[in-house]
């Protein structure tokens, strides 16, 4: 006797599948209407245009502020990263004063909310008479992003054999040379997925950007917000927010099918066709994005 | 390469409370291979990574030709490992994990290339270059270990539990192997195993460890014949361990020790000094089945519980009338004496065993 | 082989050398979250109780003028955004986990064999900007939106008079809110059912139990950690939330966040939002006190072997 019976089964395949049509249905909108030949987003569709990809990609505050944020993004997942790499290899020490606290406190950003989070930089800014500026924001998304990073490094390198370290030590290398030869390499699949994780945060964060972002120089979000203002953006924002899912998505892919060439590399066998588990998990990790 | 003689002094290990290694003293000459032997958890591979510099002594020396190692990194002693994971580096040739020792030592060039394939061609393995960790068998891999090991000639090698891994056919083929690598090598083996058969087949010496201690360290034909404690006679297989009370030797060279009431034996090997409650050990070949009722020193009545046959031999069950059991070995050349021993032993046959005097050790 | 490194006699019991462990690893981030994070806490604690001021030349000294006002004043505009946030936070957790759990329970049970792929087609969409989901909601909901054109097309409701509480209301904010995260409460309601033992389950339908009796006695109870993991996923962020009013929410629609967001843009009196920021701090942390042990994310234990 199966757990679901055949008319459970039927309704539950049902209401997945309107789940599905729901979760889609805005970026469907958006891609459609990017190419809608109308300054108003609204039915009935008044025809095919691409003036407004061309539109966007002549408007320099738009196209300026999604490169700062690609800017912004790498400069943010790399520091993220670094630190999580520290942060997870500190972890797995044997002996590690303080385990609670350090873990407690590395993953605290999880939960503090981004609006005092940001409020309280600006602050702090203030206090040490430092301009708000992007490196501020980037510093603001490292903060942020760090536990996604740790969360997706830590439990890769957990389960490396720790004998695997001592064999390089012990065929004379350097700690910093094992770590160089041996570790890094091994956690590489991680590294591609918390470099995306990290990316795609601060890619999309709006609440520390938009206080710590000089005026002149909005992100992408904080970009979006203003002309949100302005119906006569709205075409191109929503045409070029069509080109950033598509980009989003390839990228996921892109990374998803890194991540399995290096493991590949690794094993030195092909692996089973994509089914997605590990990407899930690297996802499950997302407390928020 | 000379040398590779290691020694160990009051060698202690502590993990907070728990002492996992309790002073040991021990002393290996070069060029010898070296079983340490002993069941789970009793601080084989704490020695042996105390050895490999991976684990700090609490207290005690590792000497390795003399010298005092303590704080020499691992990377610079002249010791190397097999682990018993074989720890490969998954994500490199097989080649290249070969390699990787002596690519830290700079060696380059043809002398590189020269001296990995000598180390794959030892351990028969030279076709596999170019495969990854992954693309071997367990057996391919724990040869890969060996010779990425080997290939930087160091004078002691650690191995713990190296064939841990392998099933039990391809494990006795490589024992055989791994031994004529020693001797083809020359160079010191520190094993650590904790299957007794194993030990005994390969080893030169054998140091029997319990509970962090080393109970005995002897050559194999030693450890097995002439156990000095109960640990060790146990954990060799000697089934016969009989409780019993020693009452000493009275000058000369036989203990007396009472097995139950009235009945006493004669014994002249172990510890023949030692009274008060202690352990009698006789190996299963050295007790004779003799038809009951027979009388005279060192004779107990019993009667056989169950026998089996073991082609060559046979396994005699059999309950002795002080309450103890023995398990008694008998070949099944024909020619014991005395009783019909030799056409069947059913059970329930009443018997005489002879536990001669000189096989039966007294232990504490 | 001579051993080239000479070492002295004298030697004391313990570690033979001094070496940085590697926990030493784990100073740099730390101290990173430390000054960046629980800097920025500490100062809208100090701004909060006026000891510090962003006008620059006002007296700083302390006073608990601001939190006094906030917690004890009659009828106080914030107080009250406070508690409508608390409400919205609540029933958006609670409609998510109801509406997350037949999704994770289709994954595990139905969907056996490509469950991981349904997931990831679950969270595809999450990989895309937020803030895009939200204006593209936004152009949905609005007065000449699809959703009014289709609802005039099909003729529940006349030409040219849209249905007006889609956009700008309680419904907007809390539809937009329950998209954002459905599909992160169905993950770990579906880790729970993937630890279950189904043939736990097929035993008890053997024993006799209808399917809605295994349900409601096994499966429910069963998976009962990750739907309080679920609740807390959505509660935590939400009570903070304040993008989502910013675009689709009205002027009564704004949230506890929002208040925070105008005491530092609009009217600048850092003071006053600082109280509201620590509020906000607080309440979470508070939240994490009590439910944070259902959020197990593994990391506080020591590798094996460790420390005893
Ligand atoms: N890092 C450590 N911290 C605490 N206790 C440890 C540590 N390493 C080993 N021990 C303990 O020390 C004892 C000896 O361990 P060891 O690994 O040396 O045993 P072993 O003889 O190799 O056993 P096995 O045959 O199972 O490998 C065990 O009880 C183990 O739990
Ligand atoms: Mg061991």
């Amino acid at each position: 006797m199966r757990a679901t019976g055949r008319f459970g089964s039927a309704a539950l395949t049902l209401y997945f599948w309107a789940f599905v049509v729901f979760l889609i249905s805005p970026l469907v909108v958006l891609v459609v209407f990017s190419l809608n030949n109308s300054t108003t987003p609204s039915l009935p569709l008044s025809g095919f245009t691409t003036k407004w990809f061309h539109a966007a990609f002549t408007n320099g505050e738009l196209t300026g502020a999604l490169l700062r944020s690609a800017e912004i993004g790498v400069a943010a997942s790399v520091g993220a990263t670094l630190l999580g790499i520290m942060a997870s290899i500190g972890l797995t020490a044997k002996k590690l004063r303080l385990r609670s606290f350090t873990v407690a406190l590395l993953l605290l950003p999880l939960v503090i909310p981004y609006i005092s989070l940001a409020v309280g930089l600006l602050i702090l800014l203030q206090a040490l008479g430092i301009q708000t500026s992007l490196a501020a924001v980037v510093l603001g998304h490292v903060v942020i992003t760090l536990p996604f990073s740790i969360l997706v490094v830590l439990p890769r390198l957990r389960s490396l054999d720790p004998s695997m370290v001592e064999a390089a030590r012990d065929l004379g290398a350097s700690d910093l040379t094992a770590f160089r030869l041996i570790t890094l390499p091994l956690l590489g699949p991680s590294l591609i997925s918390s470099f995306l994780i990290c990316f795609v945060t601060s890619f999309d964060e709006f609440a520390i950007a938009n206080f710590l972002a000089p005026s002149g120089t909005p992100t992408y979000p904080v970009f979006l917000y203003s002309s949100s203002r302005t119906p006569a953006l709205l075409p191109e924002v929503i045409a070029v927010g069509t080109l950033v899912i598509a980009v989003s998505l390839v990228l996921v892919l892109l990374a998803e099918g890194g991540r399995q060439w290096a493991e590949r590399r690794i094993v030195g066998t092909s692996k089973p066709d994509f089914d997605g588990a590990e990407l899930s998990n690297d996802l499950a990790a997302l407390g928020r994005a | 390469m000379t040398g590779g003689q290691v020694r160990l002094t009051a060698l202690t290990k502590r993990f907070g409370d728990f002492i996992a290694v309790d002073g040991i003293d021990l002393d290996i000459p070069a060029g010898e291979f070296f079983s340490l032997l002993g069941p789970s958890g009793c601080g084989k591979t704490t020695t042996l990574r105390m050895i490999a510099g991976f684990e700090q002594p609490t207290s005690g020396e590792v000497l390795i030709d003399g010298q005092d190692v303590a704080g020499t990194s691992p990377s610079k002693r002249p010791v190397n490992t097999v682990f018993q994971s074989y720890a490969l580096f998954p994500h490199l040739k097989i080649w290249d994990n070969v390699a990787f020792g002596l690519r830290r030592a700079r060696v380059r060039g043809d002398e590189l290339k020269r001296r990995v394939d000598d180390a794959l061609e030892l351990v028969q393995l030279g076709s596999l270059g170019n495969r990854k960790p992954g693309q071997l068998s367990g057996g391919q891999q724990q040869r890969v270990a060996l010779a990425r090991a080997l290939v930087l000639k160091p004078s002691v090698l650690l191995l713990d539990e190296p064939l841990g891994a392998l099933d039990a056919k391809l494990r006795r083929a490589l024992q055989v192997e791994l031994k004529q690598l020693q001797e083809q090598v020359g160079i010191t083996f520190v094993y650590v195993t904790h299957d007794q058969e194993e030990a005994l087949t390969m080893s030169d010496r054998i140091a029997v460890m319990n509970g962090g201690r080393v109970e005995q360290a002897a050559p194999p034909n030693e450890v097995y014949d002439e156990p000095e404690t109960a640990f060790v006679a146990d954990f060799l297989g000697v089934s016969n361990l009989m409780d019993a009370t020693a009452e000493g030797a009275d000058g000369g060279a036989a203990a007396a020790v009472t097995l139950a009431d009235g009945v006493v034996l004669e014994a002249r090997r172990g510890d023949v000094h030692m009274r008060g409650p202690a352990k009698v050990v006789i190996r299963p070949e050295r007790i004779r089945i003799e038809a009951a009722g027979g009388t005279g020193p060192n004779r107990v009545a019993g009667m056989v519980l169950r026998t089996v046959y073991l082609g060559a031999s046979r396994q005699v069950f059999v309950q002795l009338a002080t309450g103890h059991s023995v398990t008694v070995l008998v070949q099944n050349s024909g020619d014991e004496t005395g009783a019909d021993t030799t056409v069947d032993l059913p059970s329930g046959t009443p018997v005489t065993c002879f536990l001669p005097a000189t096989a039966l050790r007294v232990l504490s | 082989m001579a051993i080239s490194t000479k070492v002295t006699a004298q030697r004391s019991p313990g570690p033979g050398r001094f070496r940085p462990g590697r926990g030493s690893l784990a100073i740099p981030p730390l101290l990173f979250v430390l000054v960046l994070l629980l800097g920025p806490i500490i100062f809208i604690g100090l701004f909060s109780v006026g000891l510090r001021s962003n006008i620059p030349g006002a007296s700083v000294a302390f006073t608990s003028t601001n939190w006094h006002d906030f917690l004890f004043s009659a009828g106080n505009p914030f107080r009250k955004r406070f508690a409508y946030s608390m409400e919205v936070a609540l029933a958006v957790s609670i409609l998510t986990t109801i509406a997350a759990f037949p999704l994770a329970y289709f994954l595990s049970f139905v969907a056996r064999k490509h469950r991981y792929t349904y997931l990831l087609l679950l969270l595809a969409p999450f990989f895309t900007s937020f803030l895009l989901r939200v204006i593209a909601w936004q152009i949905m909901l609005n007065d000449n939106g699809v959703v009014n054109w289709l609802v005039q097309a099909i003729g529940l409701q006349p030409h040219g008079d849209p249905v007006k509480w889609l956009i700008y209301s309680n419904f907007s904010v809390g539809l937009v809110l329950f998209y954002s995260w459905v599909p992160f409460v169905a993950l770990p309601i579906f880790a729970v059912l993937e630890n279950m033992d189904h043939k736990l389950l097929e035993a008890a339908s053997d024993l006799g139990a209808s399917r809605l009796a295994t349900f409601l006695r096994v499966t429910l109870p069963l998976s009962l950690p990750g739907v309080i993991a679920g609740f807390v996923f959505v509660l935590i962020p939400t009570t903070g939330e304040f993008i989502t009013p910013l675009f689709v929410g009205g002027p009564n629609n704004q949230l506890f966040g929002n208040s925070i967001q105008s005491f530092f843009s609009d009217s600048p009196d850092w003071n006053y939002g600082s109280v509201l920021a620590v509020t906000l701090v607080a309440i979470v942390l508070l939240l994490m006190l009590v439910f944070g042990r259902y959020l197990n994310t593994d990391l506080r234990a020591a590798p094996s072997g460790g420390d005893k």
